[in-house]
């Protein structure tokens, strides 16, 4: 067995007071509402004059909008929380199973909205214009997701890494569901996803060296 | 008279201590729980050698990571979580140099049998191979005998003679150094 006191004492010395962590709900509650701010104020790019619950085809689509929108922030919500707890050594949320049903049911709102949309551009139908919204809206999250990793870094980067993407994507559809037509197409449906996972793809590859523990 | 090691119910509080500068409670707190980490690290490795390996960079992660610790909490799993990690780490950096060493294995035993597989085999014809063999220390004789007179494998003998493949390499290089020496003298 090897002498291990003088890296003890090695660290010891270079033992300085450390500011401690804050529990993950409460650095979750601080960074979401600036996560949010950031993607929409990065969305007005995108901003239109009329909102899609506004237009012909609301009716129905009202309740539609909110479930989507509640649904989403609240997934997006609850990964960042889950990637902010996993970060931290021994600990883990084991919400697995509720995530799966409110992603089955954000799914099924999903495709419960698609039919014809009225009086709507090929940029929308064909899901080009969701793609490149998402994406504007979450790359300034993504950053700030990463930066509040970065703080904890994490043992298991791209689990980590990867829930917070998955956090992103759904707030971006949170903000992406208050500018978006009551119907939608199976094109701009699977646009929504493609852009989720090019979400989660570029938040593993861009934090992966930055809060690797 | 070595210090008595903290009991597990102090280190939270050490820890405390710790993150907030005092760097005698931290030594303590370290000190403290290496058997916990060495533990751990033989859970998933039985090299010796490389749990040590561990140890050394699971106590530069904890080092690194605690501000994460959170004094309310108990540490156990807080260190099973870094140990392990870093376990795996380590696991993982062998599995890829063992990737690496078929090559350097190829290349070894060619730069080996260039010089010193020739210069045996010419000792065997005058009937030195015994006299010299019995000039090695016992473990530099056995891996000798395992790999230029078996011909097993350096995985192989690594195997059998419960060693990792470097030690065997190192065992062969030093054997065949000594041989050479013989032979000149």
């Amino acid at each position: 067995m090897r002498d291990h006191d003088e890296l003890i004492g090695q660290l010891c010395a270079q033992a300085t007071p450390v500011k401690r962590v804050s529990p993950a709900w409460m650095r979750a509650t601080a960074f979401t509402p600036l996560m949010l701010a950031l993607g929409w104020v990065a969305a007005t790019i995108f901003h239109r004059a009329v909102t899609g619950w506004s237009m012909p085809d609301a009716g129905i689509g009202i309740g539609i909008g909110i479930a989507n929108a509640a649904i989403s922030v609240l997934l997006g919500v609850a990964a960042f929380l889950r990637a902010l707890t996993m970060s931290v050594p021994g600990r883990n949320l084991h919400w697995r199973g509720w995530m799966a049903l409110s992603f089955a049911a954000w799914l099924a709102v999903a495709f419960s909205s698609l039919g014809e949309p009225v009086g709507l551009s090929d940029a929308y139908r064909e899901g080009r214009y969701c793609f490149a919204f998402l994406l504007t809206a979450g790359l300034p999250m993504m950053a700030v997701a990463i930066a509040a990793l970065r703080r904890t870094r994490s043992l298991t980067p791209v689990p980590s890494l990867a829930t917070a993407g998955a956090g992103v994507a759904f707030l971006s559809f949170g903000l992406l569901a208050f500018c978006h037509p009551a119907a939608t197409t199976i094109a701009d449906t699977l646009g929504h996803l493609a852009a989720a996972l090019v979400l989660g793809v570029l938040t593993t590859a861009l934090g992966f060296k930055a809060i690797r523990a | 008279m070595p210090e008595e090691l903290a009991s597990e119910q102090e280190w939270p509080g050490l820890m405390r201590r710790a993150q907030d500068g005092d760097q005698t409670a931290y030594g303590r707190v370290l000190r403290a729980m290496l058997p916990a980490v060495r533990a751990y690290a033989r859970h998933l490795i039985h090299d010796e050698a490389l749990v040590e390996d561990v140890i050394q960079d699971a106590l530069l992660t904890i080092h690194k990571l605690r501000h994460t610790y959170d004094p309310a909490r108990p540490m156990l799993p807080w260190i099973a979580a870094i140990s392990s990690a870093r376990a795996v780490d380590a696991l993982r950096k062998v599995g890829r140099s063992r990737r690496n060493e078929i090559s350097d294995e190829i290349a070894l035993s060619e730069a080996v049998d260039t010089g010193t597989g020739a210069a045996i085999e010419a000792i065997a014809a005058k009937s030195e191979v015994g006299r010299l063999l019995g000039t090695l220390p016992p473990r530099q004789r056995m891996v000798v005998e395992m790999v230029k007179l078996r011909e097993m494998s350096l995985d192989d003998a690594a195997r059998e003679s419960r060693m990792s493949v470097p030690a065997v390499k190192a065992l062969l290089h030093r054997a065949f150094v000594r041989l050479r020496d013989q032979r000149r003298h």
